[in-house]
């Protein structure tokens, strides 16, 4: 049975600053008890990694996986050689590792390829620069480190040409028209200015105009043996 | 003998001379350690360009493309600029040794081989075709390049030029 007058309005009052206490510590409650289990989920990410230090180390597939389920927590063990993560792990070294071997072999092949890697190639090389007994390296793992360099603004960056990969090492302003036109030539490797212009619907103008600069670059090389002629990407061909 | 032609044998390209001043240098420096691993693996000491630009080094015909005369030239200028080559037609410039090894890598090989063996007196023809050599690698080394390697033996004085009424007959008193 409801009451009514200022009888009802002190009893309703009361009734709602319970509630609001009740609430509050189940907030609290809430709240202690999510730290724990962060707490408890450190705790245990700690001592798996310790238990699979040598699979993170070895294990490219694995490394991606333990990365990522760093990072949805915030922390990032892999990425420095600092902390306790690194004294851990010691693992800490291994993206640094990567970055100066992969900046060595974008220097090294940038005569050839204009600053342009495919991806793929990249891990070739730096599988046969590494040696057989070096641990196994994923996309993954070149992705975060080209990604600690990127912030050194040095320039490198991953780049997609439709499915393909490339680990750019020379400030380019790839603007969209590059890339589309890189896209076309990635399947056959090569593109000829009709060519582009009929798949693109563009002016045969501004594929003309990509395709100088393109050359300059270095990134396309031309093939004037044929007619029309064909202007080939450079690190789309493999073992180049 | 087989050889091994390298991947970029096969990119159409490579047979342009690029218009990019840049990528056509790097283009000249892959064509040339392509010519000297060619000639070394054919063990060609003295080429003749009119005869090496049709064959398939610069020719590959499983993409029909072939480097035309112009970029040749250029590409045998820089072997020549390098030291892994040297004119015999100065004037003409068709004929040209290529040095895979150079002058004074042969010298040594050479003078490693006379003492070794105890050689004091050889003449080229021992020297290139006889049979103490037979295996060696300077054995089948062209006749006029081999008079280039010897004269670095003298100019380095650890060898004395003789000649004889022919080619063959001139030889050298190792010091």
């Amino acid at each position: 049975m409801r009451k009514r007058g200022i009888q009802g309005l002190t009893h309703q009052h009361a009734v709602k600053s319970q509630l609001e206490r009740v609430g509050n510590e189940l907030n609290q409650q809430q709240l202690e008890q999510l730290k724990g289990q962060l707490a408890l989920f450190k705790q245990n990410l700690e001592q798996f990694s310790i238990k699979y230090k040598n699979e993170i180390r070895s294990n490219p597939q694995f490394r991606a996986h333990f990365q990522s389920m760093c990072t949805s927590i915030g922390v990032d063990p892999l990425a420095s050689n600092k902390g306790f993560w690194a004294e851990l792990l010691g693992v800490g070294d291994f993206y640094y590792e990567l970055a100066v071997q992969i900046a060595e072999i974008c220097l090294a092949t940038r005569e050839r390829n204009g600053g342009l890697i495919d991806l793929q190639d990249l891990k070739g090389h730096l599988s046969k620069m590494r040696g057989s007994k070096a641990q196994k390296i994923s996309d993954e793992d070149i992705a975060q480190a080209v990604k600690s360099m990127a912030t050194l603004g040095s320039g490198f960056e991953i780049i997609k040409f439709g499915s393909r990969k490339m680990v750019q090492s020379q400030p380019r302003e790839l603007n969209t028209d590059y890339e589309t036109v890189m896209t076309v030539a990635q399947d056959t490797g090569y593109i000829t200015v009709a060519g582009a212009a009929a798949s693109l619907s563009w002016d045969v103008d501004r594929v003309e105009h990509v395709l100088t600069r393109l050359l300059q670059d270095g990134v396309c090389w031309t093939d004037q043996q044929v007619h029309p002629p064909q202007f080939w990407v450079a690190s789309f061909f493999s073992d180049f | 003998m087989s050889f091994t032609f390298p991947a970029i044998y096969n990119f159409p390209p490579f047979f342009t001379q690029q218009p990019t001043a840049d990528t056509w240098s790097r283009q000249r420096a892959l064509w040339v350690q392509l010519v000297l691993s060619y000639c070394a693996s054919h063990r060609l000491f003295l080429v003749d360009l009119n005869e090496l630009s049709v064959s398939p080094l610069f020719t590959n015909a499983s993409i029909s493309r072939s480097l035309n005369r112009k970029a040749i030239d250029a590409v045998f200028e820089d072997i020549v600029a390098a030291g892994n080559g040297e004119w015999e037609d100065k004037k003409s410039r068709s004929r040209c040794f290529v040095w895979w090894k150079r002058p004074d890598e042969w010298a040594a090989l050479i003078y490693a081989w006379a003492s070794d063996n105890g050689q004091k007196i050889c003449t080229v023809y021992e020297i290139v075709e006889g049979d103490v050599t037979e295996g060696l690698e300077f054995h089948g080394l062209h006749i006029d390049a081999v008079k280039r390697v010897l004269e670095v033996l003298v100019r380095q004085g650890r060898g004395q030029l003789f000649y004889g009424s022919s080619d063959t007959d001139m030889g050298i008193k190792f010091a």
